[in-house]
């Protein structure tokens, strides 16, 4: 029995680790033929030519956007949540976020492509309903809000109530017993609670696929159409023939190890913040 | 994502195909998006007509449709365009003999939103907008109003008939604008945006979409985009809609090919919006 679970534990790790395989060997014959600079900082994404440095520029632009929105806005909601709400409020606040962050990447995605880009449109007079780079960063800043409110509170709630009690009773108002105390002990927690959203942001593939427009272009500014990462995997997996196959599992890695990056730190933050 | 997609869907495909045992009484087809709502309709009179028999419709692009046939997976390729040399060279170094079965024709039609009057364009205008050269309707005869063109990724036979046709000996295609996934998105953003330009197969043209006049060469006259002329040969985005087997088809994908070139099947292509096989 004992062997029996010691193997289910192995099961996550072990994928990892396949998974990390089959991408390095699906992408070898392209990172072999193609140099690496080449490859991420190559400004033409049109097979056969395979510089990534578009859709590697588009993914920072629309995650850089997306979390330069959802940062703030969420770690406000956080707390709110913890410091300030009542128990009565913040249980039925929190019941809502679950269900947000249970929303499909799929449905936000067309209601950023039908919904926002028109309002967009509007908002600054393209002229068309086109999805631009700003229609993803705000779908995507949605999408991977709750799930940071979440997080982010279970951080601040996790700072032991007699810190808050001592800032209080040095005569700290709440306000500041939240910046001088809360704030800084949760801090560690805050920032895997950022990282582990940056990872979701960057592998989030179906809303960029639908909202960003889909252009395999260098950004120019945040109403142009562009093609993050994920969105070209999805959209030319089912044509790429020769060496753009190869390519995108190679794409796919870079996403793999940055997400994984990303994952890894969250990892030694909680732990800091715990020790 | 689309790799996951296909892999799980090849799974499932084996297991279905394992499940019908030996009798082969199962034909599964996987290819073109264009062609996918019309099998789907031959497979249901298909299976009405011959009780127990089974028979499986997927999506995923002309070119997933050849690899799955390839790979055994699926017993019938659809496609929107003949194969390429690539991909025929593929399939001879694994041992496959594509072979090809007309089975009805499609015209790729170019649209825009029912409000905007462009009287017709032509296929030098069409690679101006689509290389990102025109930016206003103006500038193409109609109204003043910003234009926005979208594009099918390059798998897709509805684009490659597209861009082989209008971009034919008169300069590279290159992707300058928008790309969305599928006839149905582009059908969807064309009826809700007065700035836009796509272009789908006729059988996805409805009254949400205006379907443009085309002139191949400057100074031609435009040909409207109707049924009459497209069966008679005067429209010229048309392309073949073909079914790929490996060598001459057996048992009941065999059946089944007879039925949807049958008259039976040719009437289910025409009520559903496709060009059926003249003379049939």
């Amino acid at each position: 029995m004992a062997t029996l679970l010691r193997l289910c534990a192995w099961v996550a790790p072990l994928t990892l680790l396949g998974m990390f395989a089959v991408l390095l060997r699906e992408s070898w014959p392209f990172l072999r033929a193609v140099p690496l600079p080449a490859f991420l900082f190559g400004r033409e994404w049109e097979p056969p030519a395979l510089g990534a440095g578009p859709l590697f520029a588009a993914s920072l632009l629309v995650v850089g956007g997306a979390l330069a929105l959802a940062l703030p806005v969420g770690l406000a909601a956080a707390i709110f949540l913890s410091e300030l709400a009542p128990a009565g409020l913040a249980a039925r606040l929190r019941l809502l976020l679950e269900q947000m962050s249970a929303i499909p990447a799929v449905v936000l995605g067309a209601a950023g492509r039908l919904l926002l880009a028109p309002v967009v449109s509007d908002a600054f007079g393209l002229g068309s309903d086109r999805p631009v780079a700003l229609v993803a960063i705000l779908t995507l800043a949605v999408a991977v809000l709750p799930a940071f409110i979440i997080l982010a509170e279970a951080a601040l709630a996790g700072v032991p109530r007699r810190l808050r009690e001592a800032a209080a009773a040095l005569g700290a108002t709440r306000w500041e017993q939240i910046r001088h105390a809360v704030l800084p002990a949760a801090w560690p927690g805050l920032a895997a609670a950022a990282a582990l959203t940056f990872g979701r942001a960057l592998g989030e593939s179906m809303i960029v696929a639908m909202a960003a427009g889909n252009l395999p272009h260098l950004p120019r500014g945040l109403l142009s159409p562009v093609q993050p990462v994920p969105a070209a995997i999805v959209r030319e997996m089912g044509e790429a023939e020769g060496l753009h196959l190869p390519a995108l599992f190679a794409l796919g890695l870079v996403l793999f190890l940055f997400s994984l990056g990303a994952n890894l730190l969250a990892g030694r933050l909680i732990r800091r913040g715990v020790a | 994502m689309k790799c996951w997609r296909i892999s799980l869907l090849a799974l499932a495909l084996a297991a279905l195909s394992a499940g019908c045992g030996s009798g082969r009484r199962a034909v599964h087809l996987v290819g073109s998006e264009t062609v996918l709502p019309l099998a789907t309709v031959w497979a249901e009179a298909f299976e009405r007509a011959h009780p127990g028999a089974l028979v499986t419709t997927t999506g995923g692009g002309s070119r997933v449709g050849w690899r799955m046939l390839r790979e055994g997976v699926a017993d019938v390729a659809m496609a929107s365009r003949p194969v390429d040399p690539d991909e025929a060279e593929r399939a001879r170094a694994a041992g496959v003999a594509l072979t090809p079965h007309l089975v009805a024709r499609d015209a790729v039609v170019v649209i825009v939103h029912p409000s905007n009057p462009v009287p017709f364009l032509t296929y030098r205008q069409l690679r101006d907008i689509y290389l990102g050269r025109v930016r206003n309707w103006r500038e193409v005869g109609g109204p003043d109003r910003p234009l926005r063109a979208i594009t099918r990724s390059r798998g897709s036979g509805t684009s490659q008939t597209f861009i082989e046709r209008v971009f034919a000996g008169a300069e590279p295609y290159r992707e300058r604008v928008e790309g969305a996934l599928g006839n149905g998105v582009v059908h969807a953003d064309v009826a809700a945006d007065p700035a836009a330009i796509g272009y789908i197969g006729f059988a996805f043209a409805d009254r949400r979409v205006r379907a443009v006049p085309l002139a191949p060469r400057d100074g031609e006259p435009p040909v409207a985009p109707t049924r009459e002329n497209i069966t008679g040969g005067r429209y010229d985005l048309v392309r073949p809609l073909l079914f790929y087997t490996n060598g001459e088809p057996q048992g009941v994908t065999r059946a089944f090919l007879e039925f949807c070139r049958s008259p039976e099947g040719q009437r289910l292509a025409e009520k559903w919006g496709y060009i059926p096989l003249a003379g049939r």
